[in-house]
């Protein structure tokens, strides 16, 4: 084929195009590491990563109402433990009088009761971070009022766990402290009997108050169940963000070696063209006219 | 022949050599010109004389200087060429649209639509909490500007696409005005049979720059015309007569393409070489974002706010909607979404919980499952779904558009190299003919010295 002198430049404009392109892509893959930046650079791809970052999106706000849940639940298994103490005191303290019918130390034990009693109320009205531990989803309202009534509702504030499950961060308190024994109204009670020296009432108010001590045992453990599943969940949790990540990054990511070795190959294509033009342009037959 | 017929053969033989040498200077000058085609100088040989023994030539005569083309390579050029010009305005038209919607990093959409699903997510275990029921407001008013920012971006974008279908049109008509022109003109140069080289070289850009805005070509007519039409019609030139497209702005202030011919619209007919790939830019690529935007937020705002009226605020009180119009006038749904500014105020009315406790969060759940849960408004995708896939297709028809653009960039590359094989100037061969034209001068003048002697010698003999 006869070869004109515009197919000649043309030939080698697109080569030098085409190398300075490569050569460009490279250089900017370089700077910041990514292959993929926009849907076009690898439409499947994109597309995975996208759902990849909402569900990382996801997992993330999971962690944090996770996080939350585990301080609230960590401050109940605190007030439970306290609440445990108190009740165990006031046991100890019930059989004490009960035991010695004597009407100015029973008055001390009813007077210690009566102290424990309002300990326990201000346990089981515990706020954090304006919420109130013990009232269900009612928690801007402290839950127990001073005779004992409970306030709160029957519903705990959930927090999912992963999807489709979830754990509850505040308890019923009506469940805690009033369901099988109405805590407050035998320490009442037991409290009263002593100060009359009533102690055969008193010894008898005694195994509900052991009951309602169990029932605070069973409510501590399945808050620690709950702190344990929360704690399990954020790890899960960690483990499925580094995944989705990662993944993330082999899709989205540049191999440098890749990407310098393509850089290599640009510049020296772009280098061999620029030498072969200069050598077949750089000859020609004006050169011999004269 | 007398002596005196041998100076005249010599001299034409000069002149043959001198015009040769001249179209060889034109050639090397035009080497950078586009569309410019070789000239090649034909000789004939004289009118013969009959001498003792037979005939006898009378030198070369200059019977044409040819214009070097080849038709049928020449219209397959013109056809890639509206090809190459389409695919690489369609390219340019979907980067620009996906340069809208930022990196896959910074994808606006996308990571307004997760935010604001995790902040209602994490509002659900503490609804109580202020501080996570303004992030909430912030995440939803967040996502709102986004989709109108990013609405109004693609209006611009049609707007301007809009104003270069207007700009290709004036252009296209000028171009055929101009082709008609150039008819009549080399028509009116080639009567005496001759051809008239500049002007057709003039026109050969003219239709090569036409077939590049329209995807049409050129068919060759009676007395050197040319006519051009558009894929499928209408004609724009006609012999003579150019019959140039018209544009006329519609009810929505989008210009309508007419035909010069019968003026109806053809708008939905273009979708050939530059002015197609406009016109399809502006109703098919930016059309359809702009329509599926659109729907993004009448589903978002029927799904959300169905979900927080029927639901109750930090006081107990029936919810009112999230998102509201503004300004209510405003037809689509994507330019007047916004977040109710009675919320933003005070975001204890964010309604949130399904029961009426405080504490309950069970309505933000059902808001960031809003954002997870497919829906038959947007075929059955999840929005954050819907909007990768919207992006991906958009990926997909950069990547398909590329590798048109890099086939029809290919074959122009291909059929230029096959016209220069005929066309195209060639120094070397220049050179060539230079040298042999300057040796033929040569070769005239000494002839012509000769002769001179000859005449010189022959009229001593007289004395």
């Amino acid at each position: 084929m006869r070869v004109g002198d515009r197919t000649f430049f043309s030939g080698f404009l697109a080569g030098l195009r085409a190398s300075r392109a490569q050569a460009a892509e490279a250089v900017s893959q370089l700077a910041d590491g990514k292959r993929v930046r926009r849907a076009s650079d690898d439409p499947s791809g994109a597309q995975a990563t996208m759902l990849l970052r909402a569900r990382l999106a996801r997992v993330q706000a999971y962690d944090r109402a996770g996080q939350a849940a585990r301080a609230d639940l960590a401050t109940i298994d605190r007030v439970l433990g306290e609440a445990i103490a108190l009740v165990s005191e006031a046991r100890a303290e019930g059989l004490a009088g009960a035991s010695f019918p004597f009407g100015e130390a029973n008055a001390i034990h009813a007077q210690r009761i009566e102290a424990i009693r309002a300990q326990l109320l201000a346990l089981a009205n515990t706020a954090q971070s304006g919420r109130y531990l013990f009232a269900g989803t009612a928690t801007q309202a402290a839950p127990f009022a001073a005779d004992g009534t409970y306030n709160g509702d029957e519903a705990e504030v959930q927090v999912p766990l992963d999807d489709g499950q979830s754990v509850g961060a505040t308890l019923v308190g009506r469940r805690v402290f009033s369901e099988a024994t109405d805590l407050f109204a035998k320490l009442d009670e037991l409290a009263q009997a002593l100060r009359d020296n009533r102690t055969q009432d008193a010894a008898a108010v005694l195994p509900e108050l052991q009951q309602a001590l169990e029932r605070l045992v069973e409510v501590r453990a399945d808050v620690g169940l709950r702190l344990r599943a929360l704690e399990e969940a954020e790890l899960r949790r960690a483990d499925e963000a580094e995944l989705w990540m990662r993944r993330i990054a082999e899709v989205e990511d540049a191999e440098l070696e890749r990407v310098v070795t393509d850089l290599q190959l640009a510049t020296t294509a772009s280098e061999a063209l620029a030498r072969a033009a200069a050598r077949v342009l750089g000859r020609s037959l004006f050169d011999v006219l004269g | 022949m007398s002596l005196f017929s041998y100076f005249q053969l010599g001299l034409k033989a000069m002149h043959a050599a001198r015009v040769s040498l001249q179209v060889a200077g034109d050639n090397i000058a035009h080497i950078g010109t586009p569309g410019y085609a070789r000239r090649r100088v034909e000789l004939v040989p004289s009118y013969p004389v009959r001498v003792p023994g037979g005939w006898l030539d009378q030198g070369a005569d200059v019977a044409a200087v040819r214009r070097m083309e080849d038709r049928f390579l020449q219209a397959a050029l013109e056809r890639e060429l509206g090809r190459r010009a389409g695919a690489e305005e369609r390219l340019r038209a979907l980067q620009a649209v996906e340069r809208l919607y930022g990196t896959l990093e910074s994808n606006n959409l996308g990571a307004a639509l997760s935010a604001f699903a995790a902040a209602f997510e994490e509002l659900a275990g503490q609804p109580e909490n202020f501080a996570l029921r303004r992030t909430a407001l912030s995440a939803a008013e967040t996502l709102a500007r986004t989709i109108r920012d990013t609405y109004a971006r693609l209006q611009e974008q049609r707007q301007r696409e809009d104003q270069a279908v207007e700009a290709a049109v004036a252009r296209v008509r000028e171009l055929a005005l101009e082709l008609a022109r150039l008819n009549r003109e080399i028509a009116a140069h080639e009567a005496d049979g001759t051809t008239a080289g500049p002007v057709r070289d003039q026109r050969q850009r003219i239709v090569e720059e036409l077939a590049e805005w329209t995807g049409g070509t050129a068919v060759a007519e009676a007395g050197g015309r040319v006519s051009f039409a558009l894929p499928g019609g209408p004609t724009l030139v006609s012999g003579d007569a150019a019959l140039p497209l018209a544009v006329e702005r519609d009810a929505n202030g989008l210009e309508r393409v007419r035909s010069g011919a019968d003026g109806t619209d053809i708008t939905a007919r273009v979708r050939q070489g530059r002015l197609g790939a406009l016109l399809a830019a502006r109703d098919e690529i930016l059309g359809e974002r702009l329509e599926e935007l659109d729907r993004l937020a009448e589903d978002l705002t029927v799904r959300v706010n169905a979900v927080v009226t029927a639901a109750f605020d930090r006081s107990g009180n029936p919810g009112a909607a999230l998102f509201v119009p503004d300004p209510p006038t405003q037809p689509s749904h994507a330019a007047r979404i916004a977040v109710n500014a009675a919320l933003l105020a005070d975001p204890a009315l964010l309604a949130v919980s399904a029961t009426g406790a405080p504490g309950d969060g069970a309505a933000a759940r059902e808001v960031a499952e809003v954002v997870r849960e497919p829906s038959a408004a947007l075929g059955g995708r999840d929005p954050i779904g819907f909007v990768a896939d919207s992006l991906t297709r958009l990926g997909s028809a950069i990547v398909e558009t590329d590798v048109v653009h890099g086939v029809a960039e290919e074959l122009v590359a291909a059929l230029q190299a096959r016209r220069d094989a005929v066309s195209g100037v060639s120094l070397d061969e220049e050179a060539v003919e230079l040298i042999r034209q300057q040796r033929a001068f040569e070769a005239a003048a000494r002839f012509l010295g000769v002769m001179n002697e000859i005449t010189a010698m022959a009229v001593n003999l007289g004395r």
